[in-house]
């Protein structure tokens, strides 16, 4: 029993280290939340368009603006049914697989712009979800598809997991019909 | 801060306990041969209140959180117990401008066991033990309105959820020290080792705060400092 003010003593500088050593914060690494979108042909293999290509998000909203008078006046406006156009992937080669976010509307469409020369467009319809998870962390917003639609030169998009969070995964698979010699 | 002070505090507390080393290298003065006696199976009850909580939210912590425990002793070596807290958080955050705020009781219920239980002529011994503890709360939660990043920037959308009930279970493993100071008083300290069991999940928010188990994580480690008077019967 001679050696138990050293156990005391190894116990409360081990607890010390522990309560020095559990202060930390444990945020999400990924504050924003992505939908993760991959190209398939029919038989489910990745394909990659053979031109650079460009993601360009599009979404229908009232927006306020200002007008100044002849005066010097300022006045407000609302300017509805609006299109507010973010390309989100700037003429990207290569591309099997691409991450955008949705926008904070019930719907949005991504428009896939092949060099500039053929469109395909994808729209989503969507549900928010603002979460919060911890004081030192923020909040983040969430989505949930509900439906999607597309443009005749997509043989169909698959909603895969309709839950977009900070955590990556494969949300929408698009299907393209490729000539098997290509 | 709100870490800082805590941090701090209990460090100083534990330190302290170290005064009480010396009185252990006299008892060891003492034969450690104890005779074998017929332990009686009742040996009293203890009760006692965690400090550290109480000092760090008087020192300016946004943390309240503290306990009452009753804890009986069977054969100097089984000690069953309860406690009984409350936890409050009223909390604004410099970097992210979210209020939480929530206040609630907590029960725990648990046992130690003495590991110097055939040493009964030391002033103090090592124990371990487990608790479960569980506590039904509603939390509110406030941040500024959120504004979408991309697509001009233009759609904002409130984020206020007020009232929002949630139970929160969990485990503790507990292992500290316990010591007398003067007749029937004693203090002690131990670490807490949590493991969250559940808690209700809400569709917008999670909990931050769950009192009795403190930052809601996984798992982690508390620290608390007991006094303690030896109830005489």
């Amino acid at each position: 029993m001679k050696r138990l003010p050293i156990i005391f003593i190894i116990f409360t500088f081990a607890a010390i280290f522990m309560l020095n050593g559990c202060e930390g914060e444990v945020c999400p690494p990924n504050a924003m939340a992505y939908a993760k979108f991959t190209m398939v042909n029919q038989h489910g293999t990745a394909v990659a368009p053979t031109v650079p290509t460009s993601i360009i998000g599009q979404i229908t909203t009232d927006v306020t603006v200002y007008d100044t008078l002849d005066n010097g006046e300022i006045i407000e406006r609302i300017v509805e049914d609006s299109i507010i156009s973010d390309t989100l992937i700037n003429k990207e080669s290569k591309m099997s697989t691409f991450k955008v976010p949705l926008s904070y509307s019930d719907e949005t469409t991504f428009i896939i712009s092949y060099d500039g020369e053929q469109q395909d467009y994808i729209t989503i319809k969507h549900r928010n979800i603002p979460y919060f998870m911890s004081v030192d962390c923020g909040t983040m917003m969430f989505h949930e598809a509900t439906e999607v639609t597309h443009s005749y030169g997509i043989d169909s998009v698959v909603i895969v997991n309709p839950n977009i969070d900070n955590y990556e995964k494969e949300n929408f698979r698009i299907y393209f019909t490729v000539s098997d010699t290509q | 801060m709100r870490k800082k002070t805590s941090g701090y505090i209990l460090q100083c507390l534990i330190l302290s306990s170290l005064l009480i080393c010396p009185l252990y290298v006299f008892a060891q003065d003492k034969k450690d041969k104890e005779k074998t006696e017929k332990v009686k199976l009742y040996q009293g009850i203890t009760a006692g209140v965690e400090i550290a909580g109480l000092g760090n939210y008087v020192l300016g912590s946004d943390i309240l959180s503290s306990e009452v425990m009753l804890q009986a002793n069977f054969l100097n070596r089984f000690l069953p117990v309860v406690e009984i807290g409350y936890g409050k958080v009223n909390t604004l955050s410099d970097a992210t401008d979210i209020h939480y705020k929530a206040a609630a009781p907590f029960f725990k219920i648990g046992a130690d066991y003495n590991f110097f239980h055939n040493k009964p002529h030391l002033p103090g011994y090592l124990f371990g033990g487990i608790r479960y503890g569980f506590s039904s709360f509603a939390y509110d939660v406030d941040a500024p309105d959120m504004t979408d990043t991309n697509y001009g920037g233009q759609i904002q959308v409130p984020f206020s959820y007020h009232g929002v009930n949630t139970t929160a279970h969990w485990l503790e493993i507990v292992g500290g020290m316990k010591v007398k100071i003067y007749k029937g008083f004693c203090m002690g300290w131990s670490i807490k080792y949590k493991k969250r069991l559940s808690y209700t999940k809400h569709a917008n928010t999670e909990p931050w705060y769950i009192p009795g188990y403190g930052e809601n994580a996984g798992t982690g480690f508390t620290l608390s400092y007991h006094l303690m008077y030896n109830l005489p019967f």
